[in-house]
Protein backbone atom coordinates (compact mmCIF):
# COMPACT_ATOMS: atom_id res chain seq x y z
CA UNK A 1 0.00 0.00 0.00
CA UNK A 2 1.27 3.43 -0.72
CA UNK A 3 1.16 6.16 1.70
CA UNK A 4 2.94 9.36 -0.45
CA UNK A 5 2.14 12.44 1.39
CA UNK A 6 4.28 14.65 -0.71
CA UNK A 7 4.37 15.53 -4.81
CA UNK A 8 6.88 16.87 -5.60
CA UNK A 9 6.32 19.23 -8.67
CA UNK A 10 8.79 20.44 -11.52
CA UNK A 11 7.13 23.16 -13.59
CA UNK A 12 9.74 23.25 -16.56
CA UNK A 13 12.58 25.92 -16.66
CA UNK A 14 11.07 28.24 -13.66
CA UNK A 15 9.58 28.37 -10.97
CA UNK A 16 6.48 30.08 -10.60
CA UNK A 17 3.15 30.07 -8.15
CA UNK A 18 0.67 27.29 -8.17
CA UNK A 19 -2.56 28.94 -8.78
CA UNK A 20 -4.49 28.41 -5.87
CA UNK A 21 -7.22 26.14 -7.60
CA UNK A 22 -4.28 23.73 -8.55
CA UNK A 23 -3.03 24.11 -5.02
CA UNK A 24 -6.46 23.19 -3.23
CA UNK A 25 -6.94 20.13 -5.25
CA UNK A 26 -3.79 18.80 -4.54
CA UNK A 27 -4.00 19.28 -1.08
CA UNK A 28 -7.83 17.88 -1.55
CA UNK A 29 -5.60 14.28 -2.10
CA UNK A 30 -3.92 14.46 1.06
CA UNK A 31 -0.29 15.52 -0.08
CA UNK A 32 1.29 18.48 0.30
CA UNK A 33 3.29 19.97 -2.53
CA UNK A 34 6.88 21.07 -3.21
CA UNK A 35 6.77 23.29 -6.26
CA UNK A 36 10.45 23.58 -7.88
CA UNK A 37 11.73 23.95 -11.48
CA UNK A 38 12.19 20.73 -13.25
CA UNK A 39 16.14 20.29 -12.74
CA UNK A 40 15.55 21.03 -8.93
CA UNK A 41 12.51 19.11 -8.31
CA UNK A 42 14.02 15.92 -10.03
CA UNK A 43 17.32 16.08 -7.75
CA UNK A 44 15.26 16.85 -5.00
CA UNK A 45 12.73 13.20 -5.95
CA UNK A 46 16.34 11.64 -6.48
CA UNK A 47 17.17 11.87 -3.06
CA UNK A 48 14.01 11.66 -1.27
CA UNK A 49 13.08 8.48 -3.34
CA UNK A 50 16.42 6.85 -2.39
CA UNK A 51 16.35 7.77 0.96
CA UNK A 52 12.37 7.37 2.10
CA UNK A 53 11.37 4.78 -0.74
CA UNK A 54 9.02 5.85 -3.88
CA UNK A 55 6.13 4.55 -1.76
CA UNK A 56 6.85 8.28 -0.18
CA UNK A 57 6.95 10.46 -2.77
CA UNK A 58 5.74 11.01 -6.03
CA UNK A 59 6.86 13.66 -8.71
CA UNK A 60 5.25 15.21 -11.69
CA UNK A 61 7.82 16.79 -14.29
CA UNK A 62 7.54 18.94 -17.28
CA UNK A 63 10.51 19.52 -19.76
CA UNK A 64 12.75 21.83 -18.80
CA UNK A 65 12.26 22.89 -22.61
CA UNK A 66 8.89 23.65 -22.02
CA UNK A 67 7.33 27.03 -24.03
CA UNK A 68 4.14 28.32 -22.48
CA UNK A 69 1.67 28.39 -25.76
CA UNK A 70 4.51 26.39 -27.46
CA UNK A 71 5.22 23.10 -25.56
CA UNK A 72 8.50 21.43 -25.50
CA UNK A 73 8.45 19.75 -28.33
CA UNK A 74 11.79 20.27 -30.51
CA UNK B 1 70.87 17.46 48.24
CA UNK B 2 73.00 15.69 50.69
CA UNK B 3 72.61 18.20 53.46
CA UNK B 4 68.88 17.26 52.74
CA UNK B 5 69.30 14.09 53.37
CA UNK B 6 71.60 14.32 56.13
CA UNK B 7 68.31 15.91 58.21
CA UNK B 8 65.38 13.38 57.04
CA UNK B 9 67.82 10.39 58.45
CA UNK B 10 68.06 12.80 61.74
CA UNK B 11 64.36 13.23 61.88
CA UNK B 12 63.25 9.64 60.90
CA UNK B 13 65.05 8.18 63.53
CA UNK B 14 64.31 4.36 63.90
CA UNK B 15 61.71 3.81 66.04
CA UNK B 16 61.40 1.22 69.07
CA UNK B 17 58.57 -0.40 69.85
CA UNK B 18 58.78 -2.95 72.52
CA UNK B 19 62.31 -3.41 72.70
CA UNK B 20 62.46 -3.87 68.84
CA UNK B 21 64.15 -1.67 66.72
CA UNK B 22 61.19 -0.80 63.25
CA UNK B 23 63.80 -0.09 60.43
CA UNK B 24 61.90 2.52 58.11
CA UNK B 25 62.75 3.50 54.91
CA UNK B 26 62.38 6.92 54.74
CA UNK B 27 60.09 7.79 51.48
CA UNK B 28 62.27 10.33 50.39
CA UNK B 29 65.33 7.82 49.67
CA UNK B 30 63.26 5.35 47.79
CA UNK B 31 65.24 4.55 44.85
CA UNK B 32 61.61 4.50 42.81
CA UNK B 33 59.59 7.60 42.24
CA UNK B 34 55.55 7.10 43.05
CA UNK B 35 54.50 7.44 39.63
CA UNK B 36 51.90 5.44 37.96
CA UNK B 37 53.94 2.41 36.15
CA UNK B 38 50.59 0.69 34.62
CA UNK B 39 51.46 0.87 30.71
CA UNK B 40 48.95 2.90 28.58
CA UNK B 41 48.42 -0.45 26.69
CA UNK B 42 46.85 -2.18 29.93
CA UNK B 43 44.60 1.03 30.57
CA UNK B 44 42.71 1.08 27.24
CA UNK B 45 39.54 2.35 27.73
CA UNK B 46 36.70 -0.11 25.92
CA UNK B 47 33.64 1.01 24.22
CA UNK B 48 30.59 -0.10 24.80
CA UNK B 49 30.35 -2.55 22.35
CA UNK B 50 34.19 -3.80 23.32
CA UNK B 51 35.95 -1.70 21.01
CA UNK B 52 38.64 0.07 21.75
CA UNK B 53 38.31 3.51 21.94
CA UNK B 54 41.16 5.29 20.36
CA UNK B 55 42.74 8.14 22.48
CA UNK B 56 42.97 10.27 19.34
CA UNK B 57 40.64 11.62 17.38
CA UNK B 58 39.52 9.54 14.35
CA UNK B 59 40.48 10.88 10.72
CA UNK B 60 37.05 11.79 8.85
CA UNK B 61 35.78 9.50 6.47
CA UNK B 62 34.00 11.27 4.30
CA UNK B 63 33.23 7.79 1.98
CA UNK B 64 31.27 6.13 5.17
CA UNK B 65 29.75 9.46 5.87
CA UNK B 66 27.54 9.07 2.64
CA UNK B 67 25.28 6.93 3.79
CA UNK B 68 23.23 6.46 1.16
CA UNK B 69 26.26 5.41 -1.13
CA UNK B 70 25.39 1.99 -1.31
CA UNK B 71 21.78 2.44 -1.44
CA UNK B 72 20.45 1.69 -5.43
CA UNK B 73 18.63 4.66 -6.77
CA UNK B 74 15.16 4.09 -7.63
CA UNK B 75 14.21 2.90 -11.20
CA UNK B 76 12.18 5.32 -11.41
CA UNK B 77 14.63 8.20 -10.36
CA UNK B 78 15.91 10.47 -13.10
CA UNK B 79 19.00 10.65 -14.25
CA UNK B 80 18.83 13.41 -17.18
CA UNK B 81 16.24 16.19 -17.75
CA UNK B 82 16.37 17.47 -21.44
CA UNK B 83 14.42 19.67 -23.16
CA UNK B 84 11.86 17.68 -24.23
CA UNK B 85 11.99 14.96 -22.17
CA UNK B 86 13.80 12.23 -19.68
CA UNK B 87 16.08 9.79 -18.93
CA UNK B 88 15.16 7.72 -16.33
CA UNK B 89 17.21 5.29 -14.37
CA UNK B 90 15.16 1.69 -15.41
CA UNK B 91 16.75 3.55 -18.90
CA UNK B 92 12.82 4.47 -20.08
CA UNK B 93 13.01 7.58 -22.54
CA UNK B 94 10.09 10.02 -22.89
CA UNK B 95 11.78 12.38 -25.70
CA UNK B 96 8.38 13.64 -27.42
CA UNK B 97 7.88 16.70 -25.29
CA UNK B 98 5.86 15.44 -22.57
CA UNK B 99 6.43 14.97 -18.71
CA UNK B 100 6.14 12.39 -16.54
CA UNK B 101 4.92 11.23 -13.59
CA UNK B 102 6.62 8.72 -11.09
CA UNK B 103 4.47 7.62 -8.36
CA UNK B 104 4.73 3.88 -6.46
CA UNK B 105 7.48 2.67 -8.72
CA UNK B 106 6.09 3.37 -11.42
CA UNK B 107 6.78 5.68 -14.54
CA UNK B 108 4.15 7.11 -16.99
CA UNK B 109 4.06 9.97 -19.40
CA UNK B 110 2.51 12.71 -18.44
CA UNK B 111 0.59 16.00 -20.62
CA UNK B 112 -1.56 18.29 -17.98
CA UNK B 113 -2.28 20.54 -20.64
CA UNK B 114 -5.17 21.40 -23.12
CA UNK B 115 -4.85 22.11 -26.95
CA UNK B 116 -3.54 25.36 -26.44
CA UNK B 117 -0.06 24.60 -24.41
CA UNK B 118 -1.05 26.73 -21.78
CA UNK B 119 -0.22 26.34 -18.33
CA UNK B 120 0.14 29.82 -16.88
CA UNK B 121 -2.99 32.04 -16.26
CA UNK B 122 -3.28 35.53 -16.65
CA UNK B 123 -1.66 35.80 -13.46
CA UNK B 124 0.94 34.53 -14.09
CA UNK B 125 0.38 31.85 -11.76
CA UNK B 126 0.69 28.03 -12.75
CA UNK B 127 -2.81 26.54 -13.84
CA UNK B 128 -3.59 23.05 -15.19
CA UNK B 129 -7.25 21.27 -14.54
CA UNK B 130 -5.77 19.09 -11.71
CA UNK B 131 -9.00 16.78 -11.97
CA UNK B 132 -7.93 15.49 -15.31
CA UNK B 133 -4.18 16.15 -14.29
CA UNK B 134 -3.85 14.71 -11.22
CA UNK B 135 -6.53 12.10 -12.27
CA UNK B 136 -4.10 9.20 -11.43
CA UNK B 137 -3.15 9.85 -8.02
CA UNK B 138 -6.94 10.65 -7.57
CA UNK B 139 -7.11 7.32 -8.36
CA UNK B 140 -4.48 5.85 -6.32
CA UNK B 141 -5.50 8.12 -3.41
CA UNK B 142 -8.74 8.71 -2.99
CA UNK B 143 -10.46 11.76 -0.84
CA UNK B 144 -11.75 10.45 2.69
CA UNK B 145 -15.34 9.16 2.21
CA UNK B 146 -14.42 7.62 -1.12
CA UNK B 147 -13.23 4.19 -1.78
CA UNK B 148 -10.67 2.83 -0.01
CA UNK B 149 -6.67 3.03 -1.79
CA UNK B 150 -5.73 0.12 -4.01
CA UNK B 151 -2.13 -1.02 -5.54
CA UNK B 152 -1.95 0.47 -9.30
CA UNK B 153 -2.62 -2.20 -12.23
CA UNK B 154 -2.05 -1.28 -15.52
CA UNK B 155 -6.12 -1.73 -15.88
CA UNK B 156 -6.41 1.16 -13.41
CA UNK B 157 -4.36 3.00 -15.95
CA UNK B 158 -5.87 2.15 -19.12
CA UNK B 159 -9.20 3.35 -17.02
CA UNK B 160 -7.81 7.00 -16.20
CA UNK B 161 -6.05 6.92 -20.01
CA UNK B 162 -9.81 6.52 -21.02
CA UNK B 163 -11.33 8.57 -18.86
CA UNK B 164 -9.38 11.73 -18.89
CA UNK B 165 -9.52 12.26 -22.49
CA UNK B 166 -6.75 12.46 -25.40
CA UNK B 167 -5.81 15.74 -24.75
CA UNK B 168 -4.62 15.22 -21.17
CA UNK B 169 -2.95 11.95 -21.61
CA UNK B 170 -1.11 9.74 -18.98
CA UNK B 171 0.66 6.74 -20.88
CA UNK B 172 2.30 3.84 -19.11
CA UNK B 173 6.05 4.09 -19.51
CA UNK B 174 7.28 1.23 -17.60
Amino acid sequence: MFAIDLLILGLGPEIRPLSPATKKHISSLGMRVEVLDTRNAASQFNMLATERGVADVAAALIPIGWRDGLGASA
Amino acid sequence: MASSRAAFRQISSPLTISGKTMSSTPIASSPSRLLHTTSTAQRRVMGHNAEEVPSEAPTTDFDRMDMLGATPAPSTSVDVCMSEGFVLNSGARVTDGSGVLLVGGEAFTWRPWGKDKKLVNAKGQWEVDAETAFALLGMLWPRPGQFPPFLMSRHVVRWVYADIGADKTIGCLL
